[in-house]
């Protein structure tokens, strides 16, 4: 079950976008007005990539998260993240059985195809690595045995910036293993007006009924792995991994692994936008996401107010894009 | 393309066509100074007219450019030719051989006529052919510059240009309302272009959809300071000219003792001195423009007028002759017939008649050559020895009669091969000044060589002094290096710069120093004629000039004078070759009706102009080759341009490096016509580059659109998935860009693009390094 498929010839685009299409509605009407959020969302699903949702509470990071994972019908796991939460609760612990006197392995919540691990910096470091370790191998190791995770298999965890105490703010290499990081932010007037309005006696999450399932989702992961990637474009990447390295602004520029993430993330914004091939505006439309919460900024970037994001958009704004000849 | 009635007059337009009309109209209004009659000013009127209304007429049916220009220049030539040329088109339309015929004799007469004439010249056929064809080319070149091209900046070349033919021959200083008229005229032109670029950009609101802000705004408040600007540069330019300190009179700009500024700055200002000290000097620098003597003439061609001659040099200045009583004839006595004028000089009466004479007595001013004298109330006795009025009283108004001659090629054989016999003569009229012989002697030889006859040795002198030798006209004197100041000839010889007198003396002295007697008259030009049709003589208008006794013609004047205050040489003694075989040609000035007949004596005129052809013949052969040369050298940009911008699309070999050439062709030819090459962006960001530094039609966004698309198919799809044909449409689609972009482009922009391209350059750049490499 751990074997990627080879892509496919031909790329089915249109189950793409229908298939997510179907989930960016869905989640919409629960999210008012959060069409830019909704969509990094559904890119990252089609990605294969964690989320990290991160925002003062009450703007709907959770809900995003719920909604996301009812749209499709599959297993849903929820972790509430607390200081005493343990690194078994999350993969699992093996339990002697009285009867058959074996030791017996209970699967923890991330056994599942979308876990929604909320206020993940109030865990402990233990628990916290315990959790990236498998996003990332997406497999669990207990005892010497090694559990294989199911497919598609999710991530979103969400992050309060604002209250540190009592928090473990997750540390540069974790945050690595998130492909995409989004921040809410507050809803417009309007949308705010019709939240109050919808949400006042029924919560809109319980109306949500799931729009595809698991396998055809990853069928569609399987289809935005096929398309076709330049030369040029891979330049145009490297291109921007070696300038985020050499911004005056930046501390820590961006790794590899924030370049191929990068490219996956563009290849799946592509696809949403119905083209087999990806084209450097798709890598400009992920960058902010798929890299703000990888990179440090100087201290004179802190004082001078500049958030990573600004210093992402200015990167892409002086990198030239290299015509591949 | 809409094509409503609002287009076709917007198209054409009519109000710039009609400001760049004036414009030329009010760069030929100084002329009216420079031309003595104005029969030129309505065909150059109507000229002006008729290739503004065909550029407009052109314009509002679509033409393009380039055809509109030609069509003006055809309507302009078909225009000369109705009015100038009517009787030699064959049926009225077509030029014969005999219109090139009259168009050389024309230009040949108008020569004549400038060079001969100092301002005003008369307004003869040539002279109003020559004035009116160039306004015409003037017109022309303004129009399809300024208005056609929309480019009125560069339209001030040629307006500048023929403002200065005026400027510098009037010879007086300018009235300012000439430069202010032009000057408006053309902040006219430019005003309306800037008005009709801000308001009326095709795409202006696209770009203000694009939120580039409100662009009505902007226009009208710059129009408001380019107003203010300009207002003062006119009154900046006419106010800054007039407190300038006018710079002493020099040889193009000596008229400025005419300043009517200076008109009443003294009274007593018309009082002449020369005849006292026989040195004009203190008069020609005199203001006063009150008349010293108004007179009417039958004669076209007027020679200078006679006070006095002298044949004393002593001391390095002229004396003043003593008048014996015993050596004049009696009062009123008729005067006697010019002595030694040959029987056979053809010669014709004038009359001469003063209206107003302020010169005081002794002295009267007639022509030379004098036959009769009808003084009013006082008596008169003559001076036969050199021909000089005496007086006693001062006549209001008197009349002469006087020989004018008219040799016309006709001048007898043999005139002037009679050496002067020294004995017959006094000897004052055979000396030359001891201080500067040497000079004078090398200056003869040089000058005239081995020639004999007397009249040919003057004309060389003459020549020598006026045209050829360098002199220059100046009433202030340098200090000479070498000579001392006892020796004026010889610093005038040294350092070539005098006024009437020295040229004059030093004409004299070579003639004496030839064995030609020879002495110095003092008088006046002929002056300035007035509206009436008198003429006035003021005190600037005094002249002195060498009188030479030539076997067969007597005492006959000479004008080694160069420049604007000067008399006109005699018909006799212009350049030998111009006398003897092209009578009719130089005559022509002189005619009362300016009607040259070159048509009715083809025969002499033929001969002169082919020799003259001869002559310019090497020098046409040198142009021609410089012009092959020139015409090579603009090649080789263009091709070298078009390499570079096909390098790309001439060595693909797939088709998705076929559309990077075709790309890179677009970017290229958009850089040679001045829209800056995009950074190294996503195709998409520089489409955006484009039509941000581009007007298009909506056609071009579209090919833009399609040619960008397919570049990216061709940067980023799989390999292979790029047809033929996409990259032929792509082809397709650049060129109908760049025609465009092209089409919407200033006119200096498309000239610029094709004659000098960047991408000529950096092929040319390429090219070199490629070869230093190998």
């Amino acid at each position: 079950m751990s074997v990627i498929p080879s892509a496919p010839d031909t790329v089915d685009l249109e189950a793409v976008k229908s298939v997510a299409g179907a989930v960016h509605r869905a989640i919409a009407t629960v999210i008012e007005g959060k069409d830019e959020a909704v969509a990094t969302a559904v890119t990252a699903l089609l990605a294969e990539g964690h989320l990290l949702v991160e925002d003062v509470p009450g703007v709907g990071k959770t809900m995003l998260a719920k909604a996301l994972a009812r749209a499709i019908d599959c297993r849903v796991s929820r972790v509430q993240f607390t200081p005493d939460l343990l690194p078994s609760d999350i993969t699992g612990v093996s339990v002697f059985n009285q009867d058959s006197r074996e030791f017996e392995f209970r699967r923890g919540a991330i056994f599942a195809n979308v876990v929604v691990g909320d206020e993940i910096n109030r865990a402990s470091p233990k628990t916290q690595s315990a959790l990236l370790e498998s996003m990332e191998e997406r497999q669990v190791t207990v005892d010497g045995q090694t559990y294989p995770l199911p497919r598609p298999f999710l991530v979103m965890a969400t992050q309060n910036p604002i209250e540190m105490e009592g928090t473990y703010p997750l540390p540069e290499a974790q945050r690595d293993r998130f492909m995409a990081r989004i921040s809410m932010g507050y809803p417009s007037a309007s949308s705010e007006m019709t939240m109050l309005e919808s949400h006042g006696s029924v919560s809109p999450l319980d109306r949500l009924t799931p729009v595809t399932t698991a396998a055809d989702v990853e069928r569609q992961i399987d289809n935005v792995r096929g398309l076709h990637i330049s030369t040029a474009l891979r330049q145009y990447v490297v291109e921007l991994m070696s300038a985020s390295r050499s911004h005056r602004m930046l501390r820590l520029g961006a790794s590899p692994r924030a370049g191929l993430q990068l490219l996956r993330a563009a290849r799946a914004h592509a696809a949403l936008a119905g083209r087999d091939h990806v084209l450097p505006e798709d890598v400009q439309a992920m960058a902010v996401p798929v890299l703000a919460h990888r990179v440090l900024p100087t201290g004179e970037a802190s004082l001078a107010h500049r958030g990573t994001a600004d210093i992402v958009r200015d990167l892409v704004e002086r990198t030239s894009v290299p015509s591949g000849r | 393309m809409r094509h409503d009635e609002r287009d076709w007059v917007s198209r054409g337009l009519w109000a710039e066509g009609l400001v760049a009309a004036l414009a030329t109209l009010s760069v030929a209004w100084p002329l009216t100074d420079l031309l003595r009659e104005g029969s030129w000013l309505a065909p150059a009127v109507t000229m002006v007219v008729l290739v503004a209304l065909g550029g407009a007429v052109l314009r509002s049916l679509d033409v393009p450019p380039t055809l509109v220009a030609l069509g003006q220049l055809v309507l302009g030539l078909a225009g000369l030719a109705v009015i100038y040329l009517r009787e030699t088109l064959w049926r009225g339309v077509l030029p014969t051989r005999e219109t090139i015929e009259l168009v050389g004799a024309l230009l040949a007469q108008a020569g004549t006529v400038l060079q001969t004439y100092a301002a005003p010249a008369p307004t003869t056929q040539g002279v109003s052919f020559l004035v009116v064809a160039v306004l015409t080319l003037t017109a022309v070149s303004v129009d399809s510059m300024g208005v056609t091209g929309r480019a009125p900046a560069s339209a001030g070349i040629p307006l500048v240009a023929g403002f200065l033919v005026s400027v510098s021959n009037t010879g007086q200083a300018m009235e300012p309302w000439y430069f202010a008229a032009v000057l408006v005229m053309w902040l006219l032109m430019l005003a309306q272009q800037g008005r009709r670029l801000s308001l009326s950009w095709p795409s202006a609101g696209r770009r203000e959809s694009r939120g580039a802000g409100d662009v009505s705004e902007g226009p009208r408040s710059y129009r408001g300071l380019a107003q203010v600007v300009g207002a003062l540069t006119v009154v900046a330019a006419v106010l800054g000219a007039s407190f300038l300190p006018h710079l002493p009179p020099t040889f193009f700009g000596d008229g400025l003792a005419r300043n009517p500024e200076a008109r009443d700055v003294d009274a007593d200002a018309g009082d002449v001195a020369f005849t006292e000290t026989m040195d004009p000097g203190q008069d020609l620098r005199n203001q006063s423009r009150a008349p010293v003597l108004t007179y009417r003439t039958t004669a076209i061609s007027q020679p200078p007028l006679r006070v006095t001659a002298t044949e004393r040099f002593e001391d390095g200045r002229w004396v003043a002759p003593e008048r014996l009583t015993s050596a004049l004839l009696p009062q009123d006595a008729p005067i006697p017939d010019p002595p030694g004028l040959g029987e056979d000089v053809p010669a014709g009466e004038a009359e001469f008649q003063v209206l107003d004479n302020e010169l005081e007595p002794p002295h009267l001013a007639v022509p030379p050559l004098l036959t009769g004298l009808q003084l009013d109330g006082a008596g008169y006795r003559y001076d036969p020895r050199d021909a000089t009025v005496v007086l006693q009283g001062q006549p209001e108004q008197y009349d002469a009669t006087y020989l004018t001659l008219d040799p016309g090629g006709a001048l007898p054989a043999g005139v002037g091969e009679q050496p002067a016999l020294a004995e017959q003569f006094d000897e004052d009229l055979l000396a030359v000044d001891e201080v500067s012989r040497d000079q004078v002697a090398a200056l003869v030889e040089e000058v005239v060589g081995d020639e004999d006859n007397a009249l040919q040795t003057a004309v060389l002198i003459q020549s020598h002094l006026r045209t050829d030798g360098g002199y220059e006209y100046s009433l202030e004197l340098e200090p000479p290096a070498e000579a001392g100041a006892d020796d004026p000839i010889g610093g005038f010889l040294e350092t070539r710069q005098g006024y009437c007198v020295q040229f004059a003396t030093a004409m004299v002295m070579m003639a004496r120093h030839e064995g030609i007697p020879a002495r110095m008259a003092v008088g006046f030009l002929p002056g300035t004629t007035q509206e009436d049709g008198t003429r006035q003589v003021v005190a600037a208008d005094a002249h002195t000039w060498p009188e030479l006794w030539i076997d067969g013609l007597g005492w006959t004047r000479f004008e080694p004078t160069p420049g604007v205050r000067a008399g006109t040489p005699p018909a006799y003694a212009r350049s030998t070759d111009e006398g003897d075989a092209a009578p009719s040609t130089s005559e022509v000035p002189q005619e009362l009706t300016p009607t040259p007949e070159p048509t009715a004596a083809p025969a002499p005129a033929d001969p002169t102009l082919l020799d003259r052809l001869g002559d310019l013949l090497p020098t046409v052969l040198r142009t021609l080759l410089a012009l092959l040369l020139l015409g090579a050298l603009a090649t080789v940009l263009p091709w070298a341009g078009r390499r570079h911008r096909e390098a790309g699309v001439r060595a693909a070999t797939t088709a998705s490096e076929r559309v990077e050439g075709e790309w890179q062709r677009l970017t290229r030819s958009l850089s040679d016509l001045g829209v800056s090459t995009p950074p190294e962006r996503s195709p998409r960001s520089m489409r955006r580059h484009y039509l941000g530094g581009t007007t298009m039609e909506e056609s071009g966004d579209r090919a833009l659109g399609r040619a960008v698309a397919t570049l990216e198919r061709a940067r980023y799809a799989a390999p292979g998935t790029l047809g033929e044909d996409e990259a032929d449409r792509m082809g397709d689609d650049v060129r109908t860009v760049v025609d465009e972009v092209r089409h919407t482009s200033p006119w200096n922009q498309r000239v610029n693009a094709v004659l000098l391209p960047g991408s000529g350059v950096a092929g040319l750049r390429e090219g070199a390094r490629r070869l230093l490499r190998r």
